[in-house]
């Protein structure tokens, strides 16, 4: 280990030395002098890891004896995930005082969850990956759980932790196989183990797959990438591994939940986009394919339909974010196939991002909205809300919008990222079924729409105003509309050639 | 740099994002002007050549997202030059005419610019993902419009109507996507030259061509595509009906002309006995299902699903006499249409329903008034001497050679709807007046000079259509474009 080592994982690091400073601070703080200054150290580590992971650059670099590669595509990820746990805890700063709820250890969590994320993003070894998302779920189970006064809050953190517990034991044993299969064939063939690489390490991984015929087909293998595939989409809450997170979704306030819908999806998927990109072109590739397509296709329908009857707010986002979570993994089909790599790649990145703007904005607005430390979660809290809001309602009714992927939005431009890239690999149909998914999801956001803005009030008190998430909801509403006018000017260069870095095969990485 | 086409779709956004700002009476003000100065540019649009680009004039390229190969890419030729007029005289005539709603009156103007200004995007582009975009991104403010100022149906009917078309309009997106994957290019003008080269393989036409088609008739709402229009006018507040009965339906039609037939190769050419069918039973079908109807509204409604299934059949007949006279056909329903639903607004205003039941006596109540209904209505079904006798015509005399049998349906059609329009007419105006409650009938000022300009116009195009018709069939060759030397 040596300070170019620490300085490759050092936003993660910083992030965790931040999660603990603000944890003991609080502890030596009277309570009411802890609120705006435990925010601000938060934040302060939040944007120093940042700057941490912008000065890597998007060259290459390995660390922590393999264990740890770091190119454009995590510096990218990194600071995308920074972003959203400093805006977590901006868009949280009242609120946790209207839900009188302890706010110490919940900046803590927060910043532990995010550091658990970032180890995730830029492991290249499985078992460090299994390391990260254990930190990540650990934070994720209490915040779930964060309103232990309400029942359903309750009910999710439990569901969530039994559900995820059990889904990390599959992880595990998946990757015990991978470990198994890969050191059994390579030392059935005669290969040696590269230099300074273990079995689970994704490399020598690729080695196998790659140099060793019939090993993409290996049984034992396929078993154990289908055990880590699975459990990778459980944690991004893809179909047929969405259950809990429609319950999740209700159950615990609105800013943890868009902190925990974009968090997981980024650093999920991110590792998926990694681990894809070995399986390309190989044989494996072929047979994983079909699973892809189905959770893919299964996410979108269930996703869209489950949404379009719902009464919650919340509810509705967590079947949209299931939806989402298939789009964002027909782009990682695209990376499967051998010709629309880069393509795919940029497209799942922008789509994520993008995606990750809207959630939190989403549910910035039903925090905004909330009054007597209750979510705005009832659709009825909606009925007639331009007239008593108008400023909320167009909020909400552009990231609506950019969800179901309507022009002049970010949302269309990401959709139409993946459809290019699916298209270009060849899948049609697949993108029909996905066009249809798309369809029914419109209907249940222009419901929400409607009842918005077609609709006299039923209710004239006024709402309670929190600040700070109504500034987070309007940022986030004025980025969706920039990023989908001139995204070239916002977003595209600097991150397309962070992307254009990204190593396509395991040959690239030594 | 040709600034015609920028200053016909910026100003009337520019002019909604003032009207958003100002108080409710400037607001009418400055949408007014916007809309009005936006139809004189577009005036000049059609006397001026600017520069010119295989066969369109006021070709404008500009860079917007290079990496996805869209551009700002307009240009305009005889019959994009016609539709972005209409529009932006509907627009002008939908801001003017109709009484403001009475709450959110900044926001119905901001939608009614914005649809129009969207719609001019669709007519002059020739990206054809910058199409697409203009094409979807106009349902929002007709969305808005629908659901914050429309009839008692107004939140399902406005949901309807956008699931419908959107899905419609997903189908063209996953087209055009096809396309790009497989040439590299949006671009209307490449596209058609490789197209017409034969550099595309056919099974990617063959999807274009189905799915495009499918996204345009659902606009044009052609049999069996057109569920969500009885519905949707019926409930969309008069100013926005101009509009989207007037102009932003004609993108559907102006789709298959303009992508459908030339990008979808051969095989699009074999749709056409298909679609000229179609076309013919939406003629017979819009006539019978307006002849049932009891609200007037609906009886206009329903109407135009028989002309515009006029307009299809001779759009894709493959004859110029008939292409002529089908855009020249847009033109004139956009001008009738329009005329009526603004009488029926008026009548439902001042009688307070628009039941034919409840009507009658009008004639001997607004004499002026009821003559120019029934020139509307003679115009609507095609009598000679006004506009709508020669559009029609033109694509009955194109079409009979090559499709009798269809031709010959469309034609027993027009007999009906000359039937069921007289009908309602007689019933609603003549007669005495059958509710008590009803106030007396008189035009306002504005109503009155824009229902005689419209009166004028159709009387104009109907004595003397040749202007219009040289314009509409000469591809790209307009009346004072062919002085100016070519640019390439």
């Amino acid at each position: 280990m040596n300070f170019g080592d620490i300085h490759a994982a050092g936003a993660p690091i910083l992030m965790a030395v931040g999660g603990s400073v603000v944890l003991l601070a609080d502890l030596a703080s009277k309570r009411s002098a802890s609120r705006k200054v435990g925010t601000i150290v938060g934040i302060l580590f939040c944007l120093a890891a940042m700057v941490c992971s912008y000065t890597l650059g998007g060259q290459l670099r390995t660390a922590f004896a393999n264990g740890v590669a770091v190119e454009g595509l995590v510096v990218t990820m990194q600071i995308v995930l920074a972003a959203i746990a400093a805006v977590t805890m901006i868009a949280s700063s009242d609120l946790l005082q209207s839900f009188h709820l302890p706010k110490g250890e919940f900046r803590a969590l927060i910043m532990l969850a995010s550091a658990g994320a970032m180890v995730l993003v830029q492991s290249l070894d499985l078992v460090n990956a299994f390391v990260g998302i254990e930190i990540m779920s650990v934070a994720f189970y209490v915040l779930a759980g964060y309103r232990r006064s309400q029942a359903a809050s309750e009910e999710a953190g439990a569901k969530y932790f039994l559900m995820g517990a059990f889904v990390s034991a599959i992880l595990l044993f998946g990757i015990a196989l991978v470990y198994g299969s890969v050191g059994l064939a390579m030392k059935a063939n005669g290969l040696d183990l590269p230099q300074g690489y273990s079995y689970t390490n994704i490399v020598s991984i690729s080695n196998a797959i790659h140099q060793i015929p019939g090993f993409g087909t290996n049984p034992l293998f396929l078993l154990g990438t289908v055990m880590l595939i699975g459990a990778l989409m459980f944690k991004a809450g893809v179909a047929p591994f969405h259950m809990v997170a429609p319950d999740v979704y209700q159950g615990a306030p609105a800013p943890i939940v868009g902190f925990l819908a974009t968090t997981s999806k980024v650093a999920s998927f991110t590792i998926l986009m990694r681990f894809f990109t070995v399986l390309a072109g190989a044989e494996t590739g072929t047979a994983i394919k079909l699973i892809v397509i189905g959770a893919a296709l299964l996410s979108i329908l269930v996703g869209n339909a489950g949404a379009a009857n719902q009464k919650s707010l919340k509810r509705l986002f967590g079947y949209s974010s299931v939806a989402h979570g298939g789009y964002i993994v027909l782009g990682l089909l695209a990376s499967l196939g051998s010709n629309s790599q880069t393509a795919a790649i940029t497209a799942v990145t922008f789509y994520i991002i993008a995606y990750a703007i809207t959630t939190l904005g989403c549910f910035a607005v039903v925090s905004w909205l909330g009054k007597d430390g209750e979510d705005a979660d009832a659709l009825d809290n909606y009925r007639g809300l331009a007239k008593r809001n108008l400023g909320a309602a167009i909020t909400l009714g552009i990231f609506l919008l950019s969800l179901s992927g309507i022009p002049l939005t970010v949302g269309f431009l990401t959709k139409l990222s993946i459809f290019m890239a699916l298209l270009s690999s060849g899948g049609t149909w697949v993108a029909v079924v996905a066009l249809i998914g798309s369809a029914i999801g419109l209907y249940a956001y222009l419901r929400v729409i409607s009842e918005m803005f077609f609709y006299d009030a039923s209710q004239t008190e006024s709402t309670y105003s929190d600040g700070a998430s109504k500034l987070v909801a309007v940022s986030a509403a004025t980025l969706v509309i920039v990023m989908g006018v001139f995204p070239s000017q916002v977003l595209l260069p600097s991150f397309e050639k962070s992307v254009s870095s990204i190593p396509v095969s395991g040959d690239e990485l030594k | 740099m040709n600034v015609l086409i920028l200053v016909v779709v910026v100003l009337p956004i520019f002019a909604a994002f003032l009207a958003s700002l100002m108080n409710e009476k400037s607001a009418k003000s400055v949408a007014i002007l916007g809309s009005a100065v936006a139809c004189l540019v577009s005036i000049l649009g059609i006397t001026t050549g600017g520069q010119i680009d295989r066969g369109f004039h006021h070709v404008v390229n500009a860079p917007w997202l290079p990496k996805l190969g869209l551009t700002f890419s307009f240009g305009l030729d005889g019959m994009s030059s016609l539709l972005v007029l209409l529009t932006t005289f509907l627009t002008v005539v939908s801001v003017i005419v109709v009484p403001t709603p009475k709450h959110a009156v900044r926001a119905y103007y901001v939608a009614i610019l914005v649809a129009g200004a969207l719609t001019n995007v669709a007519f002059a582009s020739l990206n054809v993902l910058l199409f697409y975009i203009a094409f979807e991104a106009a349902l929002i403010p007709v969305l808005i419009a629908i659901g914050m100022f429309g009839g008692g149906d107004r939140s399902k009917a406005a949901i309807q109507f956008f699931v419908f078309t959107v899905i419609g309009s997903l189908l063209l997106l996953s087209a055009i996507i096809g396309l790009r994957i497989e040439t590299g290019s949006f671009d209307y003008l490449a596209l058609k030259e490789m197209v017409v080269a034969g550099d595309v393989n056919a099974s990617s036409l063959r999807w274009f061509a189905i799915a495009s088609f499918i996204a345009f008739a659902t606009k044009a709402a052609l049999v069996p595509l057109h569920a969500w229009l009885g519905r949707a006018y019926v409930n969309t507040p008069t100013g926005m009906l101009l509009l989207l009965s007037g102009a932003m339906a004609k993108l559907g039609i102006y789709g298959l002309i303009r992508f459908t037939l030339p990008l979808g190769g051969e095989f699009a050419q074999s749709l056409v006995p298909f679609i000229v069918t179609l076309g013919a039973v939406s003629v017979i079908y819009g006539a019978i299902v307006a002849a049932a109807q009891s609200d007037i509204k609906a009886v206009i409604a329903f109407s135009s699903i028989s002309h515009m299934g006029y307009i299809v059949i001779g759009a894709v007949v493959g004859d110029d006499a008939a292409r002529s006279g089908s855009v020249l056909q847009m033109l004139n329903h956009g001008i009738t249409t329009g005329a009526l639903f603004i009488c029926c607004d008026f009548i439902s205003r001042y009688r307070g329903s628009r039941q034919v039941a409840d009507l009658g006596g009008i004639w001997s109540d607004s004499p002026l008034f009821s003559r120019l209904l029934l020139l509307f209505t003679f115009s609507s079904v095609a009598l000679p001497l006004t506009n709508g006798f020669v559009g029609e015509f033109l694509i009955l005399l194109g079409a009979f050679p090559k499709f009798p049998i269809q031709t010959s349906i469309a034609a027993a059609g027009a007999v009906g709807s000359a039937v069921y329009m007289l009908w309602m007419i007689q019933r609603s105006v003549y007669g005495a007046q059958k509710s008590d409650s009803a106030k007396v009938v008189s035009l306002g000022v504005s109503e009155r000079s824009v229902l005689l300009a419209l009166a004028l116009m159709i009387i104009g195009i109907g004595i003397a259509p040749s202007p219009l018709l040289a314009i509409a069939s000469d591809n790209g060759h307009m009346v004072g474009a062919a002085m100016q030397p070519e640019v390439k």
